[in-house]
C-alpha cells in the first residue's frame, strides 16, 4: 500500500470542500462554509491491483483573504484543480493557481474539475472555455457534488496518474 | 532581545497550557529522533524513535527532506477535528515539529472569512444579474432594429447601437422569465387617520388612501419617513420600487441575498419598520396631539412576477413588474390600518417558522389574510 498527497485547489467557493465530502463521506450540504486554512482527510482507493491511500490536503480558496501558500502543496503528488462552472471568475483563479504551482513545485499530475454541473443553465463556463483548456492539454471532468457525478471518476482517476508517475520496478 | 525570566515563563505557560504545546525532533528524512508536550491532545501515543513522523500525522506525508527555513501551517483541521498551527523549524542541524492548537483563533478567523466570502459571492451574484439586463436589453434593441428595418425602411442596414445613441422607446420585455418576490406596500398615515381608525368600524376603512385632506402633513415629513423606510428596505437587500403618495412598494428576491428567502427578508423587514414606528399607531400617542408624526401600516404578498425595464425616455429606463401579486399588494394596501401587518396566504404558507406569528384574519376576519399578532 503506498500513501499519496493530494491537494484540492481553487477559488473560493468552487466547492472543493463539498467535492472531498462526497468522495470521503457520501454526504452533500447547500450551505456554504468558507475553509480557514486546510482540512485534512485520507480516502483508500484500489487502482490496477494497488491500494493507495490518498491524504486529502483541502486548502483554503483563494479569496480577498488568503492567497493560497505554494508550500502547501509541497510533497503533493497529484491535484485536482476546482473550478466553478457558474463563475467565470474561478476559471481564471484557477488558471493563476495551475502556473503558480508548476512554478513552485513542477509538472505533477492534476485534473482539472468544472463543478457544479447540476446547474448548468446557470454556467458562465461555455464550450470555447472547455476548447481553450483542452487546447492547453488539460484532462477536463465535469462534476457535482450535490447530484453526485464525476466524483469517483476523478478521484480515481487521480490515482490513476499517481500510479503511472511512480518508479517502474527494475 | 532578551526576555525579562517573568515573560519568557509568562509565554512558556501560555504555549504549553492555553496552546497544547507539543513537539517532535524529527531526521532529515523524518524520522522521529524525540517528542514531548501534550502529544495526547493530537492523537500521539505510543510514539517511538526510528519511526517515520507521517505514520502518525499523515498530513505530514511528503514534507520531508524539508528545507532548512521555517515554516508554519495555520489553521491545519485534522481527521479528528483538531484545529493546528504546524511550525516546521530548522536550528543547528536539528529539525523539530511543533504543535500548537489553534482552534479557538480558527473559530474567529472562520467568522470573519464566511461573512466576507458570502458577501463577495453576493457581488457576484449581482453582477451576473445586471450583465443579463444589460444582455437583455441589446438583444431587444436589436430586435427592434432589425423589425424597424423591415416595417419603415428607414434606418440603413448595418446600424448598430452604441452607447452615444440611445435607443427609442421600447416595448415591455423580460428580463429572465418569472422570479419568486414578496412585495411588501408601506402605507403611512397621519395622526388624524390613526385616530379615525381607532373610532371607526372594520367595514369603514374600504379606501383610506388619501381619504382625507392633511394639510399638516406636508411633503418634507414624508419625504423624511420614506428615506428611512428606504433605507431599512435596502439594508435587508430589497429594492424601493414606487413612491408614490403616502405608499411605497418595496420588492424582496431580485437582489440575491445570503438567505435566498425573500419571504424571511420581507417579514423581517416589515418587523423593524413596525417596531421603529410602532409608538406613532399608540392611541395614546394620537391622543396627545402630536401633528407631525406619521404612523404606518404593512402588507405582504409573495408570488410570481415577471419583471422587464420599460425605456419611458431616451437613455432612462423604468423597471416594470408585474403579476397576480403586484395586483394583490395594492389591494392589500387599500385595508390596511395603521401599526400592523398583513400578508397574504402565500406569505403566510412560505414563511414557515415564523407562521406562529401570524393569525387568520383575527380581528377583522378579511378572508385569506393573516395579521402579526402583538407579543
Amino acid at each position: 500500500m503506498i500513501q499519496k498527497k493530494v491537494c484540492m485547489v481553487g477559488a473560493f467557493a468552487t466547492g472543493k470542500t463539498s467535492l472531498v465530502a462526497r468522495f470521503v463521506k457520501g454526504i452533500y450540504t447547500d450551505k456554504y462554509q468558507t475553509t480557514v486554512g486546510v482540512k485534512i482527510d485520507k480516502k483508500q482507493v484500489e487502482v490496477e491491483g494497488t491500494e493507495v491511500t490518498m491524504i486529502l490536503w483541502d486548502i483554503h480558496g483563494e479569496d480577498e483573504f488568503q492567497n493560497v501558500r505554494m508550500s502547501y502543496l509541497r510533497g503533493a503528488s497529484a491535484y485536482l484543480l476546482v473550478i466553478d462552472g457558474t463563475r467565470r471568475s474561478s476559471l481564471e483563479v484557477a488558471l493563476n493557481l495551475k502556473a503558480k504551482v508548476s512554478e513552485s513545485i513542477g509538472n505533477i499530475p492534476f485534473i482539472a474539475v468544472v463543478n457544479k454541473c447540476d446547474l448548468q443553465d446557470e454556467w458562465e463556463i461555455d464550450e470555447k472555455d472547455i476548447a481553450r483548456l483542452k487546447a492547453k492539454d488539460f484532462e477536463l471532468i465535469r462534476t457535482s457534488a450535490k447530484t453526485d457525478i464525476g466524483i469517483e471518476h476523478c478521484f480515481h482517476r487521480l490515482a490513476e496518474k499517481i500510479i503511472n508517475e511512480l518508479p517502474q520496478p527494475a | 532581545m532578551t526576555l525579562p525570566q517573568a515573560i519568557a515563563e509568562y509565554l512558556v505557560t501560555l504555549a504549553t497550557q492555553q496552546r497544547e504545546l507539543a513537539y517532535l525532533q524529527v531526521t532529515e528524512e523524518g524520522r522521529i529522533v524525540s517528542c514531548g508536550g501534550h502529544l495526547h491532545h493530537y492523537g500521539l501515543q505510543k510514539v517511538e524513535a526510528g519511526e517515520q513522523i507521517s505514520d502518525h500525522l499523515s498530513y505530514l506525508t511528503g514534507f520531508f527532506p524539508h528545507p532548512t527555513a521555517n515554516e508554519v501551517i495555520h489553521y491545519l483541521q485534522t481527521e479528528q477535528g483538531l484545529t493546528v498551527d504546524v511550525h516546521l523549524m530548522s536550528h543547528a542541524d536539528e529539525q523539530w515539529v511543533v504543535l500548537l492548537d489553534s482552534g479557538v483563533e480558527a473559530r474567529k478567523q472562520t467568522e470573519i472569512q464566511q461573512i466576507g466570502n458570502e458577501l463577495a459571492l453576493l457581488r457576484q451574484d449581482y453582477a451576473k444579474l445586471l450583465n443579463q439586463y444589460q444582455h437583455q436589453l441589446g438583444n431587444q434593441y436589436s430586435s427592434q432594429q432589425h423589425t424597424g428595418q423591415q416595417h419603415t425602411g428607414q434606418q440603413h442596414a448595418g446600424q448598430q447601437h452604441s452607447d452615444d445613441q440611445p435607443p427609442g422607446n421600447q416595448p415591455l420585455s423580460v428580463i429572465s422569465g418569472t422570479h419568486s418576490v414578496s412585495l411588501l406596500a408601506i402605507e403611512l398615515y397621519a395622526d388624524a387617520e390613526c385616530a379615525q381608525f381607532s373610532t371607526s368600524s372594520p367595514s369603514s376603512k374600504s379606501s383610506p388612501f388619501f381619504r382625507k385632506s392633511l394639510p399638516e402633513v406636508d411633503l418634507p415629513t414624508t419625504n423624511q419617513y420614506f428615506a428611512k423606510i428606504s433605507q431599512i428596505v435596502v439594508e435587508e437587500s430589497g429594492l424601493m420600487h414606487s413612491i408614490f403618495g403616502k405608499r411605497a412598494i418595496a420588492l424582496f428576491g431580485l437582489i440575491p441575498t445570503t438567505s435566498h428567502q425573500s419571504v424571511y427578508t420581507s417579514i423581517r423587514t416589515a418587523k423593524r419598520l413596525l417596531q421603529q414606528f410602532s409608538a406613532l399607531a399608540d392611541p395614546d400617542h394620537v391622543e396627545a396631539g402630536h401633528r407631525d408624526s406619521l404612523a404606518i401600516g404593512l402588507g405582504i404578498t409573495t408570488g410570481e412576477v415577471s419583471i422587464g425595464p420599460i425605456e419611458t425616455s431616451p437613455g432612462v429606463q423604468v423597471l416594470n413588474i408585474f403579476g397576480p401579486a403586484v395586483l394583490a399588494v395594492y389591494e392589500l394596501g387599500d385595508v390596511l390600518s395603521p401599526g400592523e401587518l398583513l400578508v397574504d396566504a402565500a406569505t403566510f404558507t412560505a414563511s414557515d417558522r415564523q407562521q406562529a406569528d401570524f393569525k387568520r384574519g383575527s380581528p377583522f376576519d378579511r378572508s385569506g389574510l393573516y395579521r402579526l399578532t402583538p407579543k
